[in-house]
C-alpha cells in the first residue's frame, strides 16, 4: 500500500483537504482542471460573514499549498481513468499542454499585454476580455501562463499562404523563452491509495426563468457576476457600474433570492449560502456607494451559521438593507432599461411594483457540468440532483472504499462548512493507511 | 301523472302599471280564470331578464308569461320595448333547446283589458296542459339531491391539488392578472386562508369567483400548486353552499347550460348546416359543434357570430378531404357548469356526450373551441368518462397537414400586389397554457402567404387572458385588462387580432363595443377566428 492521495478540485475544500494530508505526511497529487487552483472562492469579493476579503485569505493558503513539499499541483488537469480499489489506484491524468514551459515561466505577464486576440473571459463570468495567452487570474497558482488553443490564431488559422507560421508575438516578448508551441498532452499515471473529490459547483444558468429576463434585460445580472463587477481585480475594477449602455452606477439594487431554487420546476433543494451572499452583497453596495438602497426579495432568510443572523441583523440595522418577503413574480424593463421588479409582500398582502436599477438574481448552484462524467470514471453514485451520492451519516463517504468526498460536491454548503468537511475526508482517508508508518 | 290531472303552474310577469293592474281589474270585475297562475309584479316589463324567465323554467314552470303595456304606453317610455329585446332573445334560445313555443309568450296588456288578462291565461293553461308538465320540473324528494354536488372535503382538494406544498412565496401573485389590478384579490392569499384553516371563510368569499382559471400563476409556481383545479373544487364547495358569485349576464348561459343538461327535446342546433357543407354518417371523425349555436341570440349586439367559425372550420375540414359526422344531439362540454363549481350539472353533461359518441363510434372528434377540447381532454377522464377518440383542434389538423401533406394556401385576394396583412395571435388560455398549444396556430398563420404575424408584447406562455373564464366573472378588471390587451394588440399595428378561441373573440368584441360606465380607452381593431382566415386562403377545389 502506498500512501498517495489524489485529490480532485484545487478550491478551498480540495486545499484543505490536501493540506491536512500532506501535514501527516502524506504524498498529495492536486489536480484542478482549470489553470489554476483556487476555485469559486477566488472569484468572491468579500466573505460572509467577516467581510474579509476572499482572496487575501485563499491566497495564501493557494500559495503554501503550492509550496508544500508533500504537495504536487497538477493544474490544468483532468482525471480520465480509474482502475484498482483502495489502497491501490491506478489513475490515469491528461495534463493538458499550456503551450508554456512551467519550469521556464516566471508569471511576468508581457505575453498576455501583447497579445492580439481578446476573448471573453470565463474567470470574470463571460464580463470583460482576456487574451488568447493569458493568466487565468492575478493571483493565479502557479503564476504560469497558458495559451487558449481554441482562440490562438496560430493554431486555429495554421500558417499563412507562405507557409509562414501566424502571429508569434508572445514567442517574441517572452524574455524566458518559456513558450512552446510544440508542447504537446501528458497522460500521467499515478499511483494512489485513496482520493478525496472536491469539485465544486457551478452557478446555474437562469435563461429558463423567463419571467426574470436574464439574457434579455442587460441589467438584471447573476450573483456570480455582480461578485465579478464589485470585486477589484474585476472588469470595471470594482466600481458598481450597470451594464447596460448607460453604465451609470445603481442607486437601487433588487436582490431576487431562489432564482431558480426550491422550485419544482428548475431546482427543488435550497442552495444554503444565498441568502447570506445576498446580504453580503448588499452591504457591500452601501459601502461602495452610500446612496445605494438595496431591497432583498426572499422566500426565507436562512442564516443559520456562526454570527449570521447577526450580520443580517446588521444589514437591516446599520446598512439600510431593506428585506421584503416575496418571491418576485416576474421582472419587466422601462424604457431606460431600469428593470421592473413585480412582487407580493406577503407579509403586508399587498401586490407591488417596484422599479429599481439593477437586478442581482441569486441563481441556484448546481454540481458541475462534469460530475456525471467523473463519477462514472470513478464508479461513485450521483443522486437526482447530480450531487455526488453519500451514506447519511457518514456524508464524507462515497460508497466506494478509498473514494471520499466534501465540499458543495456533495451537497450544498458554505465555506467553513466545506473546510470543515475537507479536513474530515482528509481524516477519513488517512484512517486507510497503516497508523504510524510515516516515510 | 295522468294528462287529465295535470294542472300547469304558469308563472307571470306582470308590470306594475298595466298588467298587474289588469290582473287586478279582472279580480274586482270576478271574471274567471284558471288558478294555475302564479303572477308576480314588476315596475316595468323591461326588467324582465332571460335568466329570469329561463330561471322560471328551471324551477319547474310548466308556462312563463311576461306582460306589459302597448308600445307606445310605456310607464318607462321605452321599457317594454327592451321587454321585447330581451324576450325575442331568449326565444331564440329556447328555439334552440328545442322548448315548445307556447310554453313562453309575450303579451301587451293594458290596464283596462282585464278580460284580455284572463283569456291570455286561459288560453295559455289550455296549451300548456295539451303539452304537458315541464320536462323540467323535478319531484320534490330530487330537488334537494342536486345541492350534493361535491364528494370532497376542503382537505381533500388541498392534498389532490398540491395546494399544501404552497411555499407561501406569493410568486404567483403579480402573475396573476387580476391580482395585479384587484388588490383584494391574489391566489395566494386564497390558498393562505384554505390551508390556515378557514375553511369556511374562502367558500364564502366572493373573491373565490374572480379566478378566471388561466394558469399563469401554476406555470411559475416554485411549489406544486395547481391553482386553477384548487379554485375549480373549492367552488364546487361553494356551490354546494349556494354560493355563485356574481356571474355574467345575470347568470343566463349558466341556466341555459342546466336546462341543456336536464333536457328531453330534441335541439334545434344544425339550423345553420346546408348542403355547402358535406357531413357523413359513416365518418369516422366528428366535428364537435358545442354550445355555438346558443351564443348568437345573446352576443348579435357586439357583430359577434359563433356560428361563423363553426361554418368556417367545417368548410375547412371538407376542404382537408374530411365530411365529418356532427351528432343534432350533442350537448355544451360542460365547461363552464365545471368552473362555477356545478358538478352534478357537468357530469349530466358529460355522461349524455360520451354515451352519443360512443354510439357513433367515432375514432378521431375534431374541435373548434378550446375549451370543448380542453374539458374533453383533461376533464372527462377525470371523472370517468374515457372515450378512446383522439382528440384535435382545428389548428392542431391543419399544422399537422402543413408539415405532412404541404398543405398550401393562397392569399387574400383583395390584398394590393405586395402588401402584407399584419396580424397578431391571442393564445387562448385553454389552448395556450392549458394544454401547452402555441406552435401550431403559428405554424397555419405563418403558412397563409401575405400574412404577417407581429407578436404581442405578451405571448405564447405570458399571454395574457381575455379577462373572463366561464362567464364568472365579468366585471370592472376584467374590462380593464381586455382593453389592455386590445391596445397592446394595437401596439403591434396589426390590422386583425386572430384567436382561436370563440369566448376571446366574443369578449372582445364585447369590450369593442364599450357597454357598461367604464369608459376606458376606445380601441378598436377587427378580430378574427384563425378558421376565418384560413378559410378565407383555402385554395380552390378545382386545383386539388
Amino acid at each position: 500500500m502506498n500512501n498517495s492521495v489524489l485529490v480532485i478540485g484545487g478550491g478551498v475544500a480540495g486545499i484543505q483537504a490536501s493540506f491536512d494530508l500532506a501535514e501527516m505526511g502524506f504524498k498529495v497529487y492536486l489536480v484542478e482542471k482549470s489553470p489554476s487552483i483556487g476555485g469559486r472562492m477566488a472569484q468572491l469579493d468579500k466573505t460572509f460573514p467577516t467581510n474579509d476579503c476572499s482572496i487575501c485569505i485563499l491566497a495564501p493558503k493557494m500559495a503554501d499549498c503550492n509550496d508544500h513539499p508533500n504537495i504536487e499541483v497538477l493544474t490544468y488537469s483532468e482525471v480520465k481513468e480509474v482502475t484498482g480499489g483502495a489502497g491501490d489506484f491506478k489513475v490515469k491524468v491528461l495534463k493538458k499542454a499550456r503551450l508554456v514551459d512551467e519550469k521556464k515561466c516566471t508569471g511576468c505577464g508581457e505575453c498576455t499585454e501583447k497579445c492580439p486576440i481578446k476573448v471573453p473571459d470565463e474567470f470574470n463570468m463571460g464580463l470583460g476580455t482576456r487574451k488568447a495567452a493569458y493568466l487565468y487570474f492575478l493571483q493565479a497558482i502557479p503564476r504560469v501562463a497558458l495559451i487558449d488553443q481554441a482562440h490562438c490564431v496560430r493554431i486555429t488559422r495554421g500558417p499563412t499562404k507562405d507557409g509562414k507560421p501566424r502571429c508569434g508575438v508572445c514567442l517574441d516578448v517572452c524574455q524566458a523563452g518559456a513558450i512552446d508551441f510544440e508542447q504537446k498532452d501528458e497522460e500521467l499515471e499515478l499511483n494512489v491509495g485513496a482520493m478525496v473529490v472536491a469539485i465544486g459547483f457551478d452557478p446555474y444558468d437562469p435563461s429558463p426563468l423567463t419571467e426574470y429576463g436574464y439574457g434579455r434585460f442587460k441589467n438584471v445580472v447573476t450573483a456570480m457576476e455582480f461578485e465579478r463587477v464589485i470585486c477589484a481585480s474585476g472588469p470595471t475594477q470594482g466600481h458598481l457600474k450597470r451594464l447596460s449602455q448607460d453604465g451609470r452606477d445603481p442607486k437601487r439594487i433588487a436582490f431576487v433570492q431562489c432564482a431558480g431554487s426550491r422550485d419544482v420546476k428548475h431546482n427543488k433543494y435550497c442552495a444554503a449560502v444565498c441568502c447570506m451572499h445576498a446580504t453580503k452583497e448588499a452591504i457591500l453596495s452601501r459601502e461602495h456607494d452610500p446612496e445605494v438602497q438595496s431591497f432583498v426579495f426572499y422566500t426565507d432568510i436562512r442564516a443559520s451559521g456562526k454570527g449570521f443572523q447577526d450580520y443580517v441583523a446588521r444589514a437591516e440595522r446599520e446598512y439600510g438593507v431593506t428585506y421584503i418577503r416575496g418571491r418576485v413574480s416576474k421582472i419587466d424593463e422601462d424604457s431606460d432599461e431600469n428593470p421592473v421588479v413585480h412582487y407580493t409582500d406577503t407579509l403586508a398582502g399587498e401586490v407591488e411594483t417596484m422599479q429599481v436599477d439593477l437586478v442581482v438574481l441569486a441563481t441556484c448552484l448546481v454540481p458541475r457540468k462534469g460530475a456525471p462524467e467523473l463519477a462514472r470514471i470513478l464508479g461513485i453514485q450521483v443522486d437526482e440532483n447530480k450531487f455526488f451520492q453519500s451514506a447519511t451519516f457518514s456524508p464524507t463517504e462515497s460508497g466506494v472504499p478509498g473514494i471520499f468526498l466534501c465540499g458543495y460536491c456533495q451537497s450544498p454548503k458554505d465555506i467553513p462548512e466545506s473546510v470543515t468537511e475537507a479536513s474530515a475526508a482528509a481524516m477519513k482517508a488517512a484512517e486507510l493507511f497503516n497508523q504510524g508508518q510515516f516515510p | 301523472m295522468r294528462m287529465a290531472e295535470f294542472e300547469p303552474r304558469i308563472i307571470a310577469f306582470a308590470c306594475n302599471w298595466c298588467a298587474y293592474a289588469a290582473a287586478d281589474i279582472a279580480g274586482t270585475s270576478r271574471i274567471h280564470y284558471p288558478p294555475n297562475v302564479r303572477v308576480i309584479r314588476v315596475m316595468c316589463s323591461g326588467m324582465v331578464a332571460p335568466e329570469h324567465i329561463s330561471g322560471a323554467l328551471e324551477s319547474g314552470a310548466d308556462g312563463v308569461l311576461v306582460a306589459g303595456c302597448h308600445p307606445g304606453d310605456c310607464h318607462y317610455i321605452s321599457g317594454n320595448l327592451k321587454a321585447e329585446e330581451k324576450f325575442q332573445m331568449l326565444k331564440r334560445v329556447t328555439g334552440v333547446l328545442g322548448i315548445e313555443d307556447e310554453r313562453v309568450k309575450l303579451k301587451w296588456i293594458a290596464t283596462s283589458e282585464g278580460p284580455i288578462f284572463a283569456q291570455t291565461i286561459e288560453e295559455m293553461v289550455e296549451e300548456v296542459k295539451k303539452l304537458g308538465p315541464s320536462p323540467f320540473k323535478l319531484p320534490r324528494e330530487f330537488q334537494e339531491l342536486e345541492q350534493g354536488n361535491s364528494a370532497l372535503t376542503l382537505e381533500d382538494i388541498v392534498q389532490e391539488t398540491g395546494t399544501y406544498s404552497c411555499l407561501d412565496c406569493g410568486k404567483c401573485s403579480s402573475l396573476c392578472p387580476i391580482a395585479e389590478r384587484d388588490h383584494a384579490y391574489s391566489p395566494f392569499m386564497m390558498v393562505g386562508k384554505a390551508l390556515v384553516g378557514f375553511g369556511d371563510e374562502i367558500i364564502h368569499d366572493k373573491k373565490l369567483f374572480s379566478c378566471l382559471g388561466c394558469y399563469a400563476c401554476s406555470l411559475r409556481c416554485p411549489g406544486d400548486v395547481d391553482y386553477p383545479a384548487f379554485m375549480q373544487k373549492v367552488r364546487s364547495l361553494a356551490f354546494d353552499a349556494g354560493e355563485q358569485g356574481d356571474p355574467a349576464h345575470g347568470g343566463f348561459l349558466h341556466s341555459v347550460i342546466r336546462l341543456m343538461a336536464r333536457s328531453p327535446y330534441k335541439q334545434k342546433r344544425l339550423e345553420w348546416l346546408n348542403e355547402n357543407y358535406r357531413t357523413s354518417d359513416q365518418s369516422d371523425v366528428l366535428f364537435f359543434v358545442g354550445c355555438s349555436p346558443y351564443f348568437d341570440p345573446l352576443f348579435k349586439y357586439t357583430g359577434m357570430r359563433t356560428l361563423n367559425i363553426t361554418e368556417a372550420s367545417l368548410k375547412i375540414l371538407n376542404h382537408l378531404g374530411i365530411d365529418p359526422m356532427i351528432l343534432p344531439d350533442e350537448r355544451c362540454c360542460g365547461h363552464d357548469a365545471l368552473w362555477t363549481g356545478d358538478v352534478e350539472t357537468f357530469k349530466r353533461l358529460a355522461e349524455h356526450n360520451t354515451k352519443l359518441i360512443k354510439e357513433a363510434g367515432v375514432k378521431k372528434i375534431i374541435f373548434s373551441c378550446p375549451e370543448g377540447y380542453r374539458t374533453f381532454k383533461l376533464e372527462y377522464p377525470n371523472y370517468g368518462f374515457e372515450l378512446d377518440c383522439e382528440l384535435q383542434h382545428i389548428s392542431e389538423l391543419l399544422a399537422e397537414r402543413i408539415e405532412k401533406d404541404g398543405l398550401k394556401f393562397k392569399a387574400c385576394p383583395e390584398r394590393i400586389e405586395g402588401t402584407k396583412k399584419k396580424v397578431t395571435y391571442q393564445d387562448p388560455c385553454r389552448l395556450g397554457r392549458h394544454l401547452g398549444i402555441y406552435d401550431a396556430p403559428r405554424k397555419v398563420l405563418e403558412a397563409i402567404p401575405g400574412t404577417e404575424l407581429v407578436e404581442m408584447e405578451h405571448n405564447r406562455e405570458w399571454s395574457i387572458c381575455c379577462g373572463t373564464s366561464a362567464f364568472t366573472n365579468c366585471d370592472f378588471y376584467s374590462h380593464e385588462l381586455r382593453t389592455e390587451r386590445l391596445l397592446e394588440a394595437k401596439a403591434t399595428q396589426a390590422e386583425t387580432l386572430i384567436t382561436s378561441c370563440s369566448k376571446c373573440q366574443m369578449h372582445f368584441k364585447c369590450a369593442m363595443n364599450n357597454r357598461g360606465e367604464e369608459k376606458g380607452p376606445d380601441v378598436q381593431i377587427e378580430v378574427m377566428d384563425l378558421a376565418n382566415l384560413v378559410v378565407n386562403a383555402l385554395e380552390d377545389e378545382s386545383h386539388e
